[in-house]
């Protein structure tokens, strides 16, 4: 317990108090926005990865799935934000469950089905035989609930909420289990630890927060399109930061994200393709030379990284 | 705001609507911008695309089933721009009981291959085949048809008539010939009542972007009026509130003739004015094709040619 | 429109067995996942389509041009990224982030290099363009890649089942640490093995602008799905296997097409997932994990 106090105060405590008061002096909301929302998915993405070992390709599925159960709330059941953000988290949930017997497949395998599961889901979304049920094609407007204020605070508050599952995780017997179960199943399995029961509740949260994310996405940008909510680069950028801060703690993620978005908003968005050269080489440099990211540094000379 | 297809403008019109500010839309053309609650947005160079088809339609009604014209195909991509049109011209198509929609078909934006699509097409033995994509749909829909060897008596296409030169490069003249399209500001002398004329801008175009950088065609023109009217609007408008410039473009409704054609402009803030007439290319000898404006007849300067198979 | 499609989907599908031939023999010898062989292909793609802009070159021959440059370039790649990873603890899943790493830095190199417009090549390029088998009008293109397929379908088989270095290939894909025991010279195998999944990657390119209508340096992700899902319905390391998957999966893709074309784009996708849901123990043996 002191020691889930100690992690808190130190690394995600100082990053929610900066990200909560950066919008007084820093005027593009939208931005903050964005290392918010790469922030929670990367931890997301942490949960499945680092305490797992599966890596989920197509970890924007459960975005999408959010952010259109946001949007069909509001459109069809006119809901209010936060009934529809539950929603969101109701439609991941669901995917979820739908993919869940994908976890039998080995890493590589997993992967890519996971990928594909993910372009499956944008097809059936953006066809235009569901246009009544998701705009399709073309696009979904939300302009009634356009709240950049409160969505901003929302994602705060779900960034929060991720920071202290994480935690949680990294200091709980359940956090044990999952990283006994990634690193050697049989042994596992044999010392009573339910593989198939622990595995899909880690999935199952992990789909839960990149819905959650979703649907505050779409509630902030009110407007947009399913290649929007599908993006695939959305799920190869979480993957990156936290392949590169470190996976399996809490500050690797962090750090990946505030280094490498960081970069990528300085130099990236007028030339991607050279940010997307920089992160390709990056990954290879990492998987030869240091493969459990930046925070192995420090934790293979045995300093504890929360 | 200038964006030619629509998407970012999509995500604009909530934002000035929200913070109050007029919305110049030069090209936007998507129908769900313009509703009847939202003041803050006009439309300027491109009309809106619930209109834009009119003269396709018109035609086949008119000049078209009299040859014959009879059997209509409508193939459009699932965008907002393309299925606006699409769902337009079917408006209009049937209203004429004459005229037959035997195959009526959206495909993702992203479709690079038409060949099963052509196919398809072909057994249902139009008489008229309408194409309605971006400028990448154009070009694989045109090649793809050429490989097929399939012939229809009407093709229609937008982009042919909006960026020919890059669709000629990459189908050739030979796939160009007898195609359908939109004729643009770029090819008809609208006698503007502000501003240069046709040949006039087209000089000092190529003089300040030699080397054919920067293509000369629809969007160069759409630009340069839609700073005319800026510039005419700000000469009347009362005050620089952001409804008083409203008021002041709207004012200009109906009395200004620019290089697109008359400036006339609907309720909603929809450029209804400079609809685009439509024109066939027809082989120019020497490995090039050449515009002709078929329809309407007050802009005609030829008949047009239905190929036969 | 039956036929057309029928027959359209044999030929069709037979390019798509291309595409999964390269992956299929170096998973089934290295137990690598080579996420980047989508990106080959966009490579060998380009190269078709500058081949035929700069030298006139008819694409068979710019096949044949690209499975040798390929090949010689997928031997020291091998060597620069494999055999350190084989000793690892979690060697299957670090080479798939390696590859896919790999795949980005092709994908990014394409665009700065290229441009992310499309290029196409016009169908003349073969000389002809269409034929009219069996009163069906079948584009040029897929005929010719049909048949390139097939004679490096043969190309495989003959390799695996009649040299020497292709029975040590076999040895390899039965069982790595036996193979090492027996002495042979498991790295200079799979360095081979890798350079020729490479070169057909490149081939399959070369034929993938007349394919898909055009290229891109995007266009990878697409194709990988697709090579995936042609291997997953075929055999491990069987190249006939192989076979069988791209013809399954270009007939539905054409049947999808003709009578439901706005779910086209689904296929691919669903027919992966709904494979690897219902036979988790895919038709390859090793898909699933043991605990």
């Amino acid at each position: 317990m002191r020691r889930s106090l100690w992690d808190a105060l130190l690394v995600p405590a100082p990053v929610l108090l900066c990200l909560a008061l950066l919008p007084l002096v820093v005027s593009n909301n939208l931005l903050l926005f964005n290392f918010v929302m790469f922030l929670t998915l990367a931890q997301g993405l942490n949960v499945i990865y680092g305490f797992t070992g599966f890596l989920p390709f197509g970890y924007v599925g459960f975005f999408g799935a959010g952010a259109y159960g946001f949007a069909m709330g509001v459109m069809h059941l006119h809901a209010s934000p936060a009934l529809a953000l539950l929603l969101a988290g109701l439609a991941s949930l669901v995917v979820g469950c739908i993919l869940g017997p994908l976890m039998r497949l080995t890493g590589a395998y997993f992967a890519i089905a996971n990928l594909a599961a993910a372009q499956a889901l944008y097809q059936i979304v953006s066809n235009p035989a569901l246009q009544d049920l998701t705009k399709g094609p073309y696009g979904v407007a939300l302009s009634g609930v356009f709240a950049p204020t409160r969505s901003y605070a929302a994602s705060l508050v779900l960034l929060a909420a991720v920071f202290a599952v994480v935690i949680w995780l990294r200091n709980s017997r359940f956090g044990l289990s999952l990283q006994a179960l990634r690193d050697d199943p049989v042994s596992a399995a044999m010392a009573g630890i339910s593989p198939v029961r622990v595995r899909t509740t880690a999935w199952l949260l992990s789909a839960l927060v990149a819905g959650l994310m979703g649907g505050v996405f779409a509630w902030q940008i009110s407007v947009f399109y399913p290649e929007t909510a599908f993006d695939l680069s959305i799920s190869i950028f979480a993957i990156v930061f936290t392949l590169f801060g470190g996976a399996g703690t809490l500050t690797g993620p962090i750090l990946g994200v505030v280094i490498l978005y960081g970069i990528y908003n300085a130099i990236g968005i007028t030339v991607p393709q050279y940010f997307q050269l920089i992160y390709g080489a990056l990954i290879v440099g990492l998987v030869l030379f240091l493969p459990n990211g930046l925070a192995s540094i420090l934790t293979r000379r045995g300093i504890r990284v929360p | 705001m200038s964006d030619s297809g629509s998407v970012l403008t999509a995500v604009s019109v909530p934002i000035a609507r929200e913070h109050k500010m007029l919305l110049l839309n030069t090209t936007g053309t998507g129908a769900p911008f313009f509703t009847k609650d939202n003041p803050y947005i006009v439309l300027l160079a491109d009309p809106v695309s619930t209109v834009w088809p009119k003269y396709i339609a018109d035609f086949i009604k008119d000049q078209g089933v009299a040859n014959g014209i009879k059997r209509v195909a409508i193939l459009y991509s699932t965008n907002d721009f393309t299925n606006t049109q699409a769902n337009a011209l079917r408006g209009f198509l049937k209203q004429s009981d004459k005229v037959e929609i035997v195959f009526d078909q959206g495909v993702p934006t992203s479709t690079s291959n038409y060949n099963v699509l052509i196919g398809n097409i072909a057994a249902a033995k139009p008489d008229a085949v309408i194409e309605l994509g971006y400028v990448g749909n154009d070009i694989a829909f045109l090649r793809n048809l050429q490989d097929s060897g399939e012939q229809f008596p009407f093709l229609f296409t937008i982009y042919s008539g909006l960026e020919k030169e890059e669709v000629q490069k990459n189908v050739g003249a030979s796939g160009l010939a007898n195609v359908f399209t939109y004729v643009t500001g770029a090819y008809i002398d609208y006698k503007p009542t502000t501003g240069m004329t046709n040949e006039e801008y087209r000089k000092v175009w190529e003089a300040t972007y030699p080397g054919g950088h920067v293509e000369y065609g629809i969007n160069a023109i759409a630009g340069y009026m839609s700073g005319l009217v800026i510039e005419s609007a700000l000469a009347v408008t009362d005050s620089m509130d952001q409804l008083a410039l409203r008021k002041a473009i709207f004012s200009l409704s109906g009395k200004l003739r620019t290089l697109d054609g008359p400036f006339e402009l609907d309720d909603m803030g929809g450029q209804i004015g400079e609809i685009t007439p439509l024109g066939q290319f027809v082989a120019d000898g020497k490995d090039n094709v050449k515009l002709n404006t078929i329809y309407p007849p007050a802009f005609a300067n030829a008949k047009p040619v239905f190929e036969t198979k | 429109m039956l036929i057309q499609a029928l027959l359209g989907g044999l030929v069709f599908g037979l390019y798509f067995t291309l595409i999964g031939l390269g992956l299929n023999l170096v998973f089934g010898v290295m137990r690598v996942v080579n996420i980047a062989q989508g990106s080959f292909v966009m490579l060998g793609a380009y190269a078709a389509f500058f081949a035929w802009g700069l030298f006139r070159l008819h694409p068979v021959w710019a096949a044949v041009a690209v499975l040798v440059a390929f090949f010689v370039i997928g031997l020291p790649l091998y060597y620069l990224m494999i055999p350190r990873l084989q000793v690892a603890k979690d060697a299957e899943m670090l080479s798939l982030i390696l590859f896919f790493g790999l795949a980005q830095m092709i994908e990014a190199g394409a665009s700065i290099a290229f441009g992310s417009t499309e290029r196409s090549i016009p169908s003349i390029a073969l000389g002809f363009r269409s034929v009219t088998v069996l009163g069906q009008r079948l584009p040029s293109a897929w005929v010719v890649s049909a048949g390139v397929s097939a004679v490096c379908v043969l190309g495989v088989y003959l390799y695996l089942y009649r040299t020497l270095l292709g029975t040590l290939t076999r040895a390899v894909m039965v069982s790595r640490t036996e193979a090492v025991a027996s002495g042979i010279d498991v790295d200079r195998v799979c360095a081979v093995a890798f350079g020729v999944g490479i070169g057909l990657a490149g081939v399959a390119g070369v034929f993938a602008p007349f394919m898909f209508g055009s290229v891109t340096p995007a266009m990878g992700d697409t194709v990988n799905i697709a090579a995936f899902a042609v291997i997953v319905v075929g055999t491990l390391g069987n190249p006939l296997g192989t076979v069988l998957g791209g013809v399954i999966y270009g007939v539905s893709l054409l049947l999808m097409q003709t009578y439901l074309s706005s779910w086209a784009n689904l296929l691919p996708n669903l027919l992966l997932v709904a494979v690897l849901l219902a036979r988790p123990s895919g038709l390859l043996g090793r898909a699933t994990r043991n605990a």
